[in-house]
């Protein structure tokens, strides 16, 4: 009687096993190895919940940096020279649009830099006078047209035109896929005018997109997709955006501590490993919770009519504790 | 200083044998006045003639008789007389040593008189020994007349020597003829080297460089403008580091070797070069060598003609701010001048390449097919050397005229 005992009580181990929260484990290894950190079990229940994802403009299908995209000199042989003395310039700018600007050259011997905000910057190039900022500023026609136009002024005359946009990743339309595929809403969120917006968003496959660049209607366009019954994840730089970010069930953002979810960068693909590896882990759970339960049964049943003893019962126990945790561990893997 | 003499006690046999002495004082004179001019015939110069070497033996013969015989025979005519000889000899720049030699050839021979006549007197020895002192006495009182005339000569040979100098100075910077400098510098002692260095020292209203700071090579001579100097061109390294301890605050601006003939002319470059450095269009040195500025000394000897180039040739930087007029011409001359890369300008004014290029595309803008005008380029290249210093000091003079000729 002792033996059957204690076979009905081996044959239970897979089920017991499979109570562990190994699937979530695993995804949080897996997770850390991939940049991204689960800011407490709640962040990986949320992460699973989420339906919508508000994707900022910075960092999220661009590479958070913008680039020139075209270069155009008054005179067609001023070329290279409208990049050096543009680009030696705004090597004392911390403008998003200076730095781009100032890769295009080397930094050059400066003097008499002033930022003018809202307009441009101005200073001496080698002792030449140079302005860059608002055509308008410049007394230069204005252009239409994608991205953020600046003029160019050297030695006190008009001497060309630099347009400056989004730097777009490589990967941004498959990593926006990846997202999709996981049954997720996107919405990109740019602080950025309605027409480079909406470019980005269709060159990053995005078909919602809002331009929005005041914190308060930023935050209110999150509440608005709540309160019609979202579960919305928020994925942005922390800088400047506290308020949308603590608006969202769940915040995405690039941080050393604090909750949500912490990513090492906010690559759109990285942003998808983190959903893929919530929902993975969901559904690991639930494999191993299944065969552990069926292991568990088989094993009572027949310890129960005395068809199995100690041993068998272990060795199928043992068998039914691997197969737990195999489903649990390799459902996380992708 | 000039004494009166008290009479000389000599023994009365003494007395006695000078007493026939005083009738044969002017042969004896005339003995050894010929026995010193024969041995000394070739250290006397000009300055000591027979005469004078007759009349110096015979009054001093004349007096000591006269003080020996117990006469009262004042010192000052023959005092005056052996300080004369001293004092020319010194201004003569004579060694005095030709005077001594005299003296004691003269103390021999009328030693030798006396002592003929004391053995035909048949003199005792101590009339002889009294003798000997008076007359030893008596040489040495001349000696002493003789020491004071050579120090006063000397005193007087240097102020003398100073003026010399400092006229020669003067015939140099004035253009004198050739003979007229030679005939100064003889005078003042200088010998007149082949090629001379002519500098200007530029020192205070009450400052001077003292004669001796310097070697005698060197003839030094305050002017309003400042203190020349002027050394034989292979002394100039020296004569310079003389200046520079003697006034180690003043700049000195030196000139290239010229001839004696072109030292006047050295003297204007010299000082033309001194106030194109406070013009600021040579950088201020202490130490300024004209060869390397000969361009701007040249071109501002014409200030009238080198401002109307400049309006002519620079045409097209007028409408040019005065900063760009600045670097551009700056960039211009450097191109002019070296025909290097536009990395290896820019290493030159300190800017990016690519600013080089810049300027060098808007250079061609502005002046065109000028630029391949090789007389047009000449002139060019002398104008801006000369001119671009004088703008980025900040003298604008050269434009504001021409738009004020241009209004």
């Amino acid at each position: 009687m002792s033996g059957q005992l204690a076979a009905l009580l081996v044959a239970l181990v897979p089920e017991l096993v499979a109570m562990l929260p190994v699937a979530r484990w695993a995804a949080v290894r897996r997770a850390r190895a991939a940049g991204i950190v689960f800011g407490g079990p709640g962040a990986m229940v949320a992460a699973r919940r989420v339906d919508l994802v508000f994707l900022d403009r910075w960092g999220t299908v661009t590479t958070g940096e913008l680039v020139v995209t075209s270069i155009d000199p008054l005179q067609a042989d001023d070329d290279r020279n409208l990049r050096w003395f543009a680009a030696a310039l705004e090597h004392a700018s911390d403008h998003p649009v200076g730095r781009a600007i100032a890769r295009l050259a080397a930094p050059g011997r400066l003097s008499r830099v002033e930022e003018v905000p809202g307009s441009g910057i101005g200073g001496s190039v080698d002792r030449h006078p140079v302005r860059v900022g608002r055509p308008g500023w410049l007394g230069m026609d204005e252009r239409e047209g994608l991205g953020v136009t600046v003029g160019v002024e050297v030695d006190h005359r008009p001497f060309g035109y630099l347009t400056v946009g989004d730097e777009v990743r490589k990967d941004a339309a498959g990593s926006v896929r990846r997202l999709r595929d996981l049954g997720l809403d996107l919405v990109l969120l740019s602080d950025d005018n309605a027409r480079n917006t909406e470019d980005l968003a269709g060159r990053a496959g995005i078909e919602q997109w809002l331009s929005a660049d005041l914190p308060e209607k930023r935050e209110r366009l999150v509440r608005e997709r709540q309160e019609s019954g979202h579960v919305v994840a928020v994925a942005a730089r922390a800088e400047g955006n506290a308020g949308l970010l603590a608006a969202a069930d769940l915040a995405l953002t690039v941080a050393t501590s604090g909750a949500g979810v912490l990513v090492a960068d906010l690559d759109a693909g990285r942003l998808a490993e983190a959903f893929g590896l919530a929902r993975q882990a969901r559904r690991g759970a639930a494999s191993a919770r299944w065969l552990g339960g069926a292991f568990a049964a088989a094993g009572v049943v027949l310890a129960a009519v005395g068809v199995l003893g100690v041993v068998p019962a272990a060795v199928v126990a043992l068998v039914g504790v691997a197969a737990t945790l195999v489903a649990a561990t390799r459902s996380g893997e992708r | 200083m000039t004494q009166m003499h008290q009479p000389v006690g000599l023994p009365g046999s003494v007395v006695w044998m000078l007493k026939s002495l005083e009738g044969e004082v002017r042969a004896v004179a005339a003995r050894v006045a010929r026995t010193i001019v024969e041995i000394l015939a070739d250290d006397t110069g000009p300055e000591v003639s027979d005469h004078t070497v007759f009349m110096a033996v015979h009054s001093a013969l004349a007096h000591f008789v006269d003080l020996s015989m117990g006469r009262e025979a004042p010192y000052v005519a023959i005092d005056d007389h052996y300080r004369r000889i001293g004092y020319r000899l010194a201004a003569a720049g004579r060694d005095r040593v030709v005077v001594d030699q005299a003296l004691h050839v003269a103390t021999t021979e009328v030693w030798d008189e006396l002592r003929k006549r004391a053995a035909a007197n048949e003199l005792s020895a101590a009339a002889l020994n009294a003798i000997n002192e008076a007359v030893t006495g008596y040489v040495e009182h001349l000696t002493h007349q003789v020491d004071l005339g050579f120090e006063a000569g000397s005193e007087a040979r240097d102020q003398d020597a100073g003026v010399a100098r400092a006229r020669l100075v003067d015939r140099l910077l004035g253009g004198a003829e050739q003979g007229e400098v030679e005939q100064q510098a003889a005078i003042a002692g200088w010998e007149v080297p082949d090629e001379l260095t002519v500098m200007v020292v530029e020192i205070g209203e009450r400052q001077r460089i003292a004669r001796d700071a310097l070697d005698d090579v060197a003839l030094t001579r305050r002017r309003p403008t400042g203190q020349v100097v002027i050394c034989p061109a292979d002394q100039a390294d020296t004569v310079t580091e003389q200046v520079r301890d003697a006034v180690p605050e003043a700049r000195v601006v030196v000139c290239w070797p010229v001839p004696p003939g072109d030292v006047a002319a050295a003297w204007r470059w010299v000082n033309r070069a001194l106030g194109l450095v406070r013009a600021k269009v040579i950088p201020a040195r202490p130490v300024i060598h004209c060869r390397r500025h000969r361009t701007e000394i040249w071109l501002h000897a014409e200030p009238v003609m080198r401002r109307q180039l400049a309006q002519e040739l620079l045409q097209p930087l007028f409408a040019e701010t005065p900063n760009s007029r600045e670097i551009l011409s700056e960039t211009l001359l450097v191109w002019l001048e070296t025909r290097d890369s536009a990395p290896a300008i820019a290493a030159r004014l300190g800017v990016h390449p690519q600013t080089v290029r810049y300027r060098w595309k808007r250079i061609n803008d502005l002046f065109g097919e000028a630029l391949h005008d090789p007389e047009f380029v000449v002139q060019l290249t002398l104008l801006l050397k000369a001119s671009v210093p004088l703008w980025v000091a900040g003298d604008q003079s050269d434009f504001r005229r021409y738009q004020e000729l241009t209004r």
